[in-house]
């Protein structure tokens, strides 16, 4: 996992509101450290499945699931496939970022945001495998996650369902709906029959209104590939 | 008829169910445990055509059946059981020498910490299945898939609660010998044998040939039967359909070479149908099984962690204890987990194998506290612990909630103590430390006190607690009042350890109390004792004397192979000891905005020579504080930048704290107290901590709650505190309901107290909107908030 390093990295620079020229050596040096310890203690998996989706009005249907969103929906709108994904970092990298905001809090930040940056990138990856998949005349849509946009946090339980997850990968869901290990990702990716554009839109996101990168003229993580 | 293993033959259990069913039209998502009301008459047919095929074990349609999924299909947790032995029954129906066993699954929910279900819960849950499928007919439980060996030990409590049917229990591995929850097949097998159950292994996760080093080690540590049911193979996707890469004359062999090594009953999994099971009994109804030799190991530990006592040096880490410590004492009484959390790492981190957790303070509710304390270390360390107090409800909690097998500390031969402790002992799954002490006290000689640890074993073997998990300690008398004590003890040593064949423990310093340069002879008797025999002294690991005497030891018995440890250890002291020291230290504002801790308390140090502690905090600490927080609001520094400046202004102010006077102290003393909380359902605490690091730094006294939390415990905190300030977080959508009920509870009992809330999810107008005085979009925004009010 060290080639991802150079991603990882700059995303959780970005996750820490921080520049790269605004870190001095003695920091990247700690975060390298800390990335070492966080591959040391991953145990990454990802599944995905691809499933047909039906869309009526701001409902969208797969298997035996509903989701009532109307960005989900309007997403989907070209597509009669879509792409289930679930990703994990395991739960050692739980216990240890638990672990390290008892021995040194600003090391567990720096940990927290490299891990949240792997997850990503191993869903990137995912998502890259699966395009490579795909036939003739099929296009992927932007990757939307539950709790992105009107997308409620609950739409994870029939992705974890449909890709077992919680048997093949270990992942589950707490009662409000939120993903067990902390650091795993579960997206939609629409399977279009026309070209998408695939960049996220500051529309869609429920906070657009007080984004921080935004405010300094940036962007968030998924943003513009 | 009563389930047994049978000694003459290779038990032949069945094939997947799943399988069976998705070929007959069950979709993906579909509830298979519907069936056993909407088709029971292909439930029954799978069953059948398993017994024609030699199976002599069917499992029962109930893997799903618990309160999550029975809601989900509109029926209750005793419906489905019932209906899937009754449709059981039918199959076996007229069948000689056939068992049912009810089939039970996780329950999809994750336990706590790593998720939200809490142990007692998910007792309950499958309590519920348990009694419906006793009460139904099955012959014995067959708990399987688990990948939490936390989630597995509330089964089998759970089972052993509520029915008397033997229990066997399998988890599915990973190649790499852990599950999904860093359970390794080691401490499976020392944790459910000594829960009592009849037979262990492994179910699907792989196919038989991946399976090969697990079963190996299963059948290795093993004293029970061991039973496997591998998928047939691995999963290969062909379009919308999963197939598997064995065929049944593969299975058959790979199972029959098992079943020759020792293992007791095969099954299939995942892709597996009854053919699979016919060639499994055509070619293992010759095997006549192996006997099963008994492992006789003294083992203990946590998921992924084990002692194995004896194999080498155990020191177990003392220091949680706060009999003679002021500060663990106040950290008890204040519920600081945070300094106990720091004290057990520092144990590990100076070489401890397992650490004695004790927290019997006289005015506290120390059942409460021991098993809180427990959870807490083993949400985020691996070292077994030792659960030792005098409270024997203290005990039983804390043994109950243990993950893993833990050695309860202690028994001793008093009748009382026998028949308090010996039970948990037992009920639990645990090793146990009996001293050798009975009603007329600690016996003089070293034969005396062997009799007594005879009685302690003997009488454990009656309850079925073996020996093997059974540790003795012959009590280290103070040499200064009992001089020839000291060799008795050590006799004794060599007499438990020859005549009675278990493992002891020591707590070798109090031989030196009242008597000068105590290290000296705390070293001595502690290689005396290591030369007749003890295996696991309790110690400070930090005590520098006695753990260059465990180095040395386990150098000069060839316990440290090659001496590699010891060579680590010396080769690297004599650089560090000619390292010249830095007489010129920082000033203490730069080490505070540059966040430096080490040189912010030399810093200090020198401070103090020339001013007064009060001083310093207010013309140099405070200011240096200020200028960080200005800095980080400008976005000149980062919040990694801005926790270690208040963590270096920590470490100054409790040193300054220490040396203050009474009439200062009080001064920063009644800092404004407040009260944070993660809310009820939300397990992301992260930025709730980097807002107390911070807020402790500006002199608040944080009364930290932590994640999960409901209303009402806020409510309490508030209430006891008596403090005016709560601050809330959440992180997600789903939380921000459970946030507005814990205000609204706040509010109509307690209208003074100000509330602040923060978290990813909340925004100014989400504050409004769940009646918060103030949203604080990071740590120091809450600061700012806080110091306000």
């Amino acid at each position: 996992m060290n080639n991802f390093y150079p991603f990882v990295l700059k995303e959780t620079l970005r996750l820490l509101s921080m520049q790269k020229q605004t870190a001095d050596v003695t920091f990247l040096n700690k975060v390298e450290e800390l990335y070492e310890k966080l591959i040391a203690s991953a145990a990454p998996k990802s599944l995905s499945a691809r499933v047909p989706v039906t869309i009526k009005n701001d409902t969208v249907k797969f298997a035996s699931y509903t989701v009532n969103s109307e960005s989900l929906a309007k997403l989907l709108k070209n597509c009669s496939f879509c792409l289930l994904i679930a990703t994990t970092l395991g739960s050692n990298v739980d216990t240890l970022i638990s672990r390290t905001q008892i021995e040194d809090m600003s090391d567990a930040v720096i940990l927290d945001a490299l891990a949240s940056s792997l997850a990503d990138l191993l869903c990137d990856m995912e998502e890259a495998s699966e395009a490579k998949k795909l036939s003739e005349n099929e296009y992927l849509t932007m990757r939307f996650s539950p709790g992105y946009g009107d997308v409620p946090l609950i739409a994870s339980e029939g992705i974890l369902e449909i890709l077992n997850a919680k048997k093949r990968i270990g992942m589950g869901l707490t009662e409000s709906s939120m993903l067990i290990p902390i650091k795993s990702v579960t997206a939609f990716i629409g399977i279009s029959d026309r070209k998408e554009h695939r960049g996220l839109s500051c529309d869609s996101c429920s906070i657009a209104d007080r984004c921080l990168y935004r405010k300094r003229g940036d962007f968030c993580g998924i943003r513009n590939k | 008829m009563a389930f047994e293993i049978n000694n003459d033959k290779v038990l032949i259990l069945d094939g997947a169910m799943g399988t069976m069913l998705q070929k007959r039209g069950l979709k993906v998502g579909e509830i298979p445990e519907l069936l056993n009301f909407t088709a029971p008459d292909i439930i029954e047919e799978i069953h059948t055509e398993y017994l024609d095929a030699g199976a002599d074990v069917i499992l029962t349609n109930s893997f799903g059946a618990n309160r999550f999924k029975a809601k989900k299909i509109g029926r209750s947790v005793e419906e489905i059981v019932v209906a899937s032995v009754n449709i059981a029954k039918k199959a076996i129906a007229g069948r000689k020498d056939k068992f049912i066993a009810l089939d039970v699954a996780p329950c999809g929910k994750v336990l706590a910490p790593a998720g939200d279900l809490s142990f007692e819960d998910a007792v309950d849950i499958f309590a519920e299945i348990v009694t419906a499928g006793e009460k139904a007919g099955a012959d014995y439980i067959h708990f399987e898939t688990f990948t939490d060996l936390y989630e597995l030990k509330a089964a089998i409590i759970a089972a052993k609660e509520n029915s008397k049917l033997p229990i066997v229990a399998t988890m599915s591995f990973e190649e790499n010998g852990n599950t999904f929850f860093g359970a390794t097949v080691k401490s499976m097998v020392i944790t459910l044998e000594a829960l009592g159950v009849v037979a262990l292994g492994v179910n699907c996760s792989l196919g038989p040939k991946q399976l090969s080093s697990i079963v190996n080690e299963l059948l290795e540590f093993s004293s029970v039967p061991v039973f496997i049911k591998p998928n047939a193979g691995l999963p290969i996707i062909r379009g919308e359909e999963i197939q598997y890469d064995i065929t049944a004359e593969e299975f058959a062999s790979y199972m029959k070479d098992y079943a020759l090594l020792g293992v007791r009953a095969v099954g299939g999994c995942c892709g597996t149908n009854p053919e699979y099971i016919k060639l499994l009994k055509k070619d293992l109804s010759k095997i006549k099984p192996k006997p099963i030799s008994f492992k006789n190991f003294t083992a203990i530990c946590s998921p992924s962690k084990q002692v194995f006592f004896g194999k080498d040096i155990a020191l177990i880490g003392e220091r949680l204890n706060p009999t003679g410590r002021k500060t663990l004492q106040a950290a008890i009484r204040e519920g600081n987990i945070d300094f106990i959390l720091k004290d057990a790492i520092k144990q590990q981190e100076q070489g401890a194998n397992l650490l004695d957790v004790n927290m019997g303070l006289p005015d506290i509710d120390e059942p409460h506290m021991l098993s809180k304390v427990v959870k807490e270390i083993q949400a985020i360390l691996d070292l077994p612990l030792q659960i030792d107090s005098s409270n024997y409800d203290a005990l039983e909690s804390a043994a109950r909630i243990y993950n893993g097998k833990p050695i309860i500390n202690s028994v001793n031969a008093k009748k009382e103590s026998l028949d308090k402790i010996l039970p948990i002992v037992k009920k639990y799954g645990c090793a146990i430390l009996g001293l050798t002490l009975d009603d007329s006290g600690i016996p003089e000689t070293a034969e005396e006190r062997v009799a007594i640890a005879e009685k302690i074993i003997n009488t454990a073997k009656k309850l079925g607690i073996p020996s093997k998990d059974i540790l003795i300690d012959c009590l280290v008398m103070t040499a200064s009042a009992q001089q020839k004590q000291a060799s008795e003890t050590l006799k004794a040593v060599r007499l438990v350890k020859e005549k009675l064949k278990v493992k002891t423990v020591l707590g070798v310093s109090n031989v030196s109390f009242g008597l000068p340069n105590r290290p000296l002879l705390n070293r001595t008797m502690l290689a005396m004792a290591l030369t007749q025999g003890l295996d696991a002294p309790i110690m400070n690991p930090g005590d520098i004397d006695m753990s260059e005497t465990v180095a040395a030891f386990r150098t000069l018995t060839a316990k440290d192979n090659n001496s590699e440890q010891y060579i680590n250890k010396f080769s690297e002291q004599a650089p560090k000891n000619n390292k010249i020291e830095q007489n010129e230290s920082l000033p203490l504002p730069y080490a505070i905005t540059h966040g430096l801790k080490k040189e912010a308390e030399e810093a200090t140090k020198s401070l103090l020579e020339k001013k007064k502690p009060l001083d310093i905090i207010e013309n140099v600490i405070i200011p240096a504080l200020n200028l960080v927080g200005e800095n980080y609001e400008n976005n000149n520094i980062f919040l990694p930048q801005l926790i270690k400046s208040a963590e270096a202004a920590k470490s100054s102010f409790e040193l300054l704290r220490s040396v203050l006077s009474k009439n200062d102290s009080l001064a920063i003393t009644q800092r404004k107290k407040i009260v944070l909380a993660t809310v009820h359902g939300d397990i992301h605490d992260i930025g709730k901590n980097i807002v107390k690091i911070i807020m402790e730094n500006y002199n608040f006294d944080v009364i930290d709650l932590g994640k999960d939390v409901p209303p009402e415990t806020v409510l309490q905190a508030v209430k006891t505190s008596g403090t005016s300030i709560v601050g809330l977080s959440a992180l997600m959508t789903t939380t921000v309901a459970s946030m507005k009920k814990t205000i609204e509870l706040l509010r109509s009992e307690c209208p003074a107290v100000k509330i602040i809330v923060g978290g990813a999810v909340l925004s100014p107008y989400l504050a409004n909107h769940v009646g918060a005085d103030c949203y604080a979009k990071d740590a120091m925004e809450g600061v700012r908030a806080a110091e306000k009010f």
